[in-house]
């Protein structure tokens, strides 16, 4: 996640602390849905996106379609399609949203099941975002303790 | 640092050519990249997917790639 969410800062183009809001948000959502029904963690991420700032109607469409596809995939229908449609978005964009979607999804499992780590030079941006405790509790998971 | 042995970047040609991109830049083979090593024929298919399907290769812009890269990675919760 700290990867790509730099990557998002860079392209970000508004507010540096909307940015920082959104990213620590989808963290503490990722987090939470880890201990939750699946049902359950796409309606309580519905809710929590809606609050974020920064964002545009057509990018809180596209975050309600990752949310469900990701946590809860056998829940998908047309009617997820047809509200990115309603959002702006052709067919093309569709498939491309699926397809990132699912590229990031098959490279978070090869991290998280080769127990890869953050290199240093993300570590600054990771203490930004989520604290030292949180950089250091991700670097004691690669090495092997289990505190993850 | 992983969990299983990862081969060194140069410890084949085909190791040597996927990974030149990040040396002509001056960094270090991102870990998740270098995970994919031990089979340098996969690597190079993945690298080759990455890059035309994301990393500017939709019709999505780099913004919202990068949006639902990080939301997908945040909802699976992987930190890296």
């Amino acid at each position: 996640m700290v990867s790509h969410a730099g990557y998002l800062r860079d392209f970000w183009g508004g507010e540096h602390d909307d940015w920082l809001v959104v990213v620590r948000g989808m963290h503490a959502l990722g987090e939470a849905a880890a201990m939750q029904a699946p049902a359950a963690a796409v309606d309580t991420g519905i809710g929590s996106l809606t609050a974020w700032p920064g964002l545009s109607e057509a990018d809180r469409a596209v975050l309600r379609f990752v949310l469900r596809l990701t946590l809860a995939p056998g829940s998908m229908s047309a009617t997820e399609v047809s509200h990115l449609r309603e959002a702006g978005y052709d067919d093309r964009h569709v498939h491309d949203i699926v397809q990132v979607c699912a590229c990031f999804s098959f490279m978070n499992r090869l991290a998280d099941g080769t127990g890869v780590t953050l290199l240093d030079a993300r570590r600054e941006l990771a203490i930004e975002l989520f604290g030292q405790a949180a950089f250091d509790a991700h670097r004691r998971w690669g090495d092997g303790t289990p505190s993850r | 640092m992983a969990w299983i042995d990862l081969p060194g970047d140069e410890d084949s040609p085909e190791l040597r050519r996927l990974t030149k991109r990040y040396r002509d830049e001056g960094r270090a083979v991102p870990s998740v990249i270098a995970a994919l090593k031990p089979n340098p024929r996969g690597m190079r298919a993945v690298l080759q997917m990455n890059f035309a399907i994301t990393f500017g290769g939709s019709v999505l812009g780099r913004r919202t790639e990068e949006l639902i890269a990080t939301f997908t990675s945040a909802l699976n919760d992987c930190f890296y």
